[in-house]
């Protein structure tokens, strides 16, 4: 019976599943359509979760009083500093893990730092709160020559085309692609 | 070998002479020899013609009795060889007695050298073995002209026509150390030069690939299974189906993508153009860490 030689010192094939279409824009920087439109997807997303939760606190006070049960109606502000916290942690957490919320997943985009990786938590939390403090800054990145907003100018991170499914941690030798 | 000077010469060297010596033989010990070379002839010719007697004795039905002509012929002969042995024994003895006797009439006292009938003997076999190449090639030239002559391929067919080949063929194989004949053989070929020069590989080996059942060659002898382990591992397949599956294996999502793609393009061409800027924009991977790392040219990058 023959055996297989052994893989060991051999390079490793790498198969791209990138479409062959996708593969040239792989690791360059998005535009501000992609971008805004991860964004709507994002903030959809935490609307969606605003709207459980204040489900949730209503089917919680029709369980506690259901004789003098009324619609919670929270002031606006309140609602502002719920979505903030929510979409801050959101997007805290998504770009620290993977690098790229579900709205990013959604359009193919990653965020990095300046050497291509995943980004550390503690930009992540700074450019989450960055962008909810100025989230007009984004449409920066349609008037840059380079593609980036304002939160990428000052933070000098990237949102970049990557349509794999690959994490790049902080310090790893690599390629976001 | 024998040295030999050279002339002398300012610049002569030695040279060494290669022919080998000769030494006359010993006359009884050729006149015996003589005498033996030509009882074998004799005895040849006597095998060759008994021989033929014996074939029409011995045709079918007539038994293997043995002949009196061949036990005539072997009397005589035998008879003949006691007295040449015996006429070679008195001729030892008197050579060996007649010897001094010899030697003085030879090389007789108080005779000048030249005169002495021992140097004029000796003179005469230098002089023939001086000449006796020449003769030897003459007699080499009188045999090419004759081989020559001869229809040796037709001399050789009638040969190998009355040759008993089995019989020769056998005692080949018997005598002859195949193995080493051919390792030497092989030693002094480069085999896979030859090969490949004269052997058209594609078509021996699409005529093995007939004869053969590949297919079940390889079930039989290849551990598949452990093909394909090897293969998915060189390849990581499980990484391969989850980047496949996970990321752009949606028509929709691919499709939303690219369109996505081409509205980022569209829009950064019609603001460009908005604020007349000819060249591209700089979108550099950000596979290229030296470079991304300090970020593009602050003074030429607005963003």
């Amino acid at each position: 019976m023959t055996t297989v030689p052994s893989g060991a010192g051999r390079a490793r094939p790498h198969i791209d599943p990138v479409p062959v279409e996708a593969r040239p824009i792989q690791g360059r920087r998005a535009g501000v359509v992609t971008r805004t439109a991860a964004n709507v997807v994002d903030f959809g997303i935490t609307v969606g979760v605003l709207l459980g939760g204040y489900a949730a606190w209503s089917a919680a006070r029709f369980l506690v009083e259901p004789a003098h049960f009324s619609w919670p109606a929270p002031p606006f502000l309140a609602i502002l500093a719920a979505g903030s916290v929510v979409m801050g942690l959101y997007f805290t957490c998504a770009w620290a893990t993977t690098g790229r919320t579900y709205g990013d997943h959604l359009l193919g985009l990653r965020v990095v730092n300046g050497r291509g990786e995943r980004v550390r938590w503690g930009l992540a939390a700074v450019r989450a709160a960055f962008c909810l403090v100025v989230p007009i800054g984004l449409f920066w990145s349609a008037v840059s020559r380079t593609n980036r907003s304002v939160q990428d100018t000052v933070l000098r991170t990237y949102v970049v085309y990557d349509w794999t499914t690959r994490i790049h941690r902080p310090g790893a030798v690599g390629t976001p692609t | 070998m024998r040295p030999v000077a050279a002339p002398l010469e300012p610049r002569a060297v030695v040279v060494l002479d290669t022919r080998p010596v000769e030494e006359p033989p010993e006359v009884a010990a050729a006149v015996t020899q003589v005498v033996r070379v030509g009882f074998g002839v004799v005895a040849v010719a006597l095998d060759v013609v008994l021989r033929s007697l014996e074939g029409d004795r011995h045709g079918p039905g007539r038994g293997d009795r043995r002949s009196p002509v061949v036990d005539l012929a072997d009397i005589v002969v035998g008879t003949a060889w006691g007295a040449a042995r015996l006429s070679g024994r008195v001729a030892l003895t008197g050579s060996r007695l007649a010897s001094p006797v010899v030697a003085v009439v030879v090389r007789p006292p108080g005779v000048p050298a030249q005169l002495q009938l021992g140097n004029r003997l000796g003179v005469l076999a230098a002089r023939w073995r001086r000449d006796r190449p020449g003769t030897v090639l003459d007699v080499e030239r009188v045999v090419s002209a004759v081989v020559d002559q001869i229809d040796l391929d037709l001399l050789a067919a009638q040969v190998l026509r009355r040759l008993d080949t089995d019989t020769l063929a056998t005692g080949v194989l018997r005598d002859v150390d195949l193995d080493r004949l051919m390792s030497d053989a092989l030693d002094q070929l480069d085999l896979t030069q030859v090969v490949l020069d004269r052997v058209d590989l594609g078509r021996v080996i699409a005529r093995a690939l007939e004869q053969v059942d590949l297919t079940a060659t390889v079930m039989d002898n290849v551990d598949l299974v452990q093909v394909a382990e090897y293969v998915v591992t060189a390849i990581d397949l499980p990484e391969i189906i989850r980047e496949s599956t996970g990321s752009v294996a949606s028509e929709a999502v691919r499709g939303l993508r690219m369109q996505g793609v081409d509205a980022d393009a569209a829009v950064a061409r019609a603001v460009d153009r908005l604020f007349f800027r000819r060249a591209n924009r700089r979108t550099p991977e950000e596979t290229l860490p030296p470079q991304v790392a300090d970020g593009p040219d602050p003074a030429r990058d607005p963003g």
